[in-house]
């Protein structure tokens, strides 16, 4: 049960995080999971991206253009769409808000124990 | 992303080609699994997201991460999460209908046609062609059902008890069934039926990524359909409609298969080797 509550909360905070990288800039499937590296998401097996992507796409927030790449074969480049630049703002707003009650509470139950 | 769906994975196939052995085979159980168990599912997205996930992992290996520390140990979760994901196609479904029917055409239409037999049992060609459908089915959706299940060589032997059993009942179904729903093959019906069945078989050939696996039987079918069209030709038919006529006529169809076994020894020789 742990896991899957888990799963489902690490499935809602990618979603946001896709958007946020691709509102940077265009990236593919590696790109993606390279940046999500370095900002500290290495633990997490990267599987879970592609899903995201697909749903993200049927959703209309994001659109897949074939690019050559760096590397030279072409590659799906994912960049957000006029929905998708929405999305995240809602996600960035109500992810602040989120992070403001988690903190409030922890400060809460903190103080209470000591 | 304007590439068709057979170049697509035309492409697959060759950027396999560089993966490592033991990237290789966690992709291509993956591969596997998502290809079966989205039979009625979007062919061309599940393809497009296949090559995409082929690209990252080779881009990984170069960079020294295994397939499985890239995608995870739980490769069957990834691929359940992309399949439902993936649009329902209501016209990749008739496809598999179709890839069914042409098995159908080989298994059973052109041996009928061979015959002399001058009705055909139309309700028995149906029940038996649906349950082939299921069959093919059934036989995929239980693959995919055992790949992240079992051991590749059980694997193997549960698919072929199953395909074994399945193809036996498919052939009792076949010669014990009597619907009484006869219609009178006339000649030019008959000649009318094998070239349908050619064109489902030859349009379906075309359409196979494995041609190979297929060249085996290209002898024997061919050889079928002229004996078919020629003994419904009323000149030939009186020639061989004798026993020498007849003996002769079985004599050609087993070189056709000969042929075939001879092929698909030839083919399997060459396909290890490569491996």
């Amino acid at each position: 049960m742990t896991n899957k509550i888990d799963s489902q909360m690490l499935k809602g905070i990618l979603y946001g995080c896709i958007l946020l990288l691709l509102s940077k800039k265009e990236m593919y499937g590696y790109m993606i999971s390279e940046e999500l590296d370095i900002y500290g998401f290495k633990n997490i097996s990267k599987g879970t991206i592609y899903p995201l992507l697909l749903s993200l796409e049927k959703k209309g927030l994001i659109i897949g253009d074939l690019k050559p790449s760096i590397y030279g074969p072409r590659r799906k480049y994912y960049s957000l769409t006029e929905k998708g630049i929405k999305e995240k703002q809602e996600f960035f707003k109500e992810w602040n808000q989120l992070n403001s009650c988690l903190t409030n509470l922890i400060k809460g139950v903190d103080e209470y124990e000591n | 992303m304007n590439m068709k769906t057979n170049k697509i994975i035309e492409r697959n196939a060759e950027l396999q080609e560089h993966l490592t052995k033991e990237n290789k085979k966690y992709y291509g159980n993956l591969l596997v699994y998502i290809r079966v168990m989205s039979l009625i599912r979007d062919e061309k997205k599940s393809e497009e997201m296949l090559l995409e996930i082929l690209e990252d992992i080779l881009e990984g290996q170069e960079h020294g991460q295994s397939a499985e520390y890239y995608l995870g140990k739980n490769p069957k979760q990834v691929a359940d999460n992309i399949i439902k994901e993936l649009p329902i196609n209501v016209i990749d479904t008739i496809k598999i209908i179709i890839s069914s029917l042409g098995m159908l055409c080989l298994l059973k239409l052109i041996p009928i046609l061979v015959s002399f037999e001058e009705y055909i049992d139309i309700g028995n060609f149906l029940i038996s062609g649906v349950y082939l459908v299921f069959l093919v089915i059934a036989l995929l959706l239980f693959m995919g059902y055992c790949l992240y299940r079992y051991e590749s060589k059980i694997m193997n032997i549960i698919l072929s008890l199953f395909f074994g059993v399945g193809l036996v009942v498919f052939f009792l179904l076949s010669f014990q069934l009597n619907t009484g729903l006869q219609v009178r093959l006339s000649n030019n019906l008959g000649i009318f039926l094998i070239l349908l069945a050619l064109l489902i078989i030859s349009y379906l050939f075309n359409k196979t990524n494995e041609k190979q696996i297929w060249i085996p039987f290209i002898p024997p079918i061919v050889i079928s359909a002229i004996a078919g069209i020629i003994i419904r030709i009323n000149f030939f038919r009186t020639i061989i409609n004798t026993s020498d006529g007849r003996i002769g006529l079985a004599i050609v169809l087993i070189i056709g298969l000969l042929l075939q076994y001879l092929l698909m020894w030839f083919i399997y020789r060459k396909l290890k080797k490569n491996d």
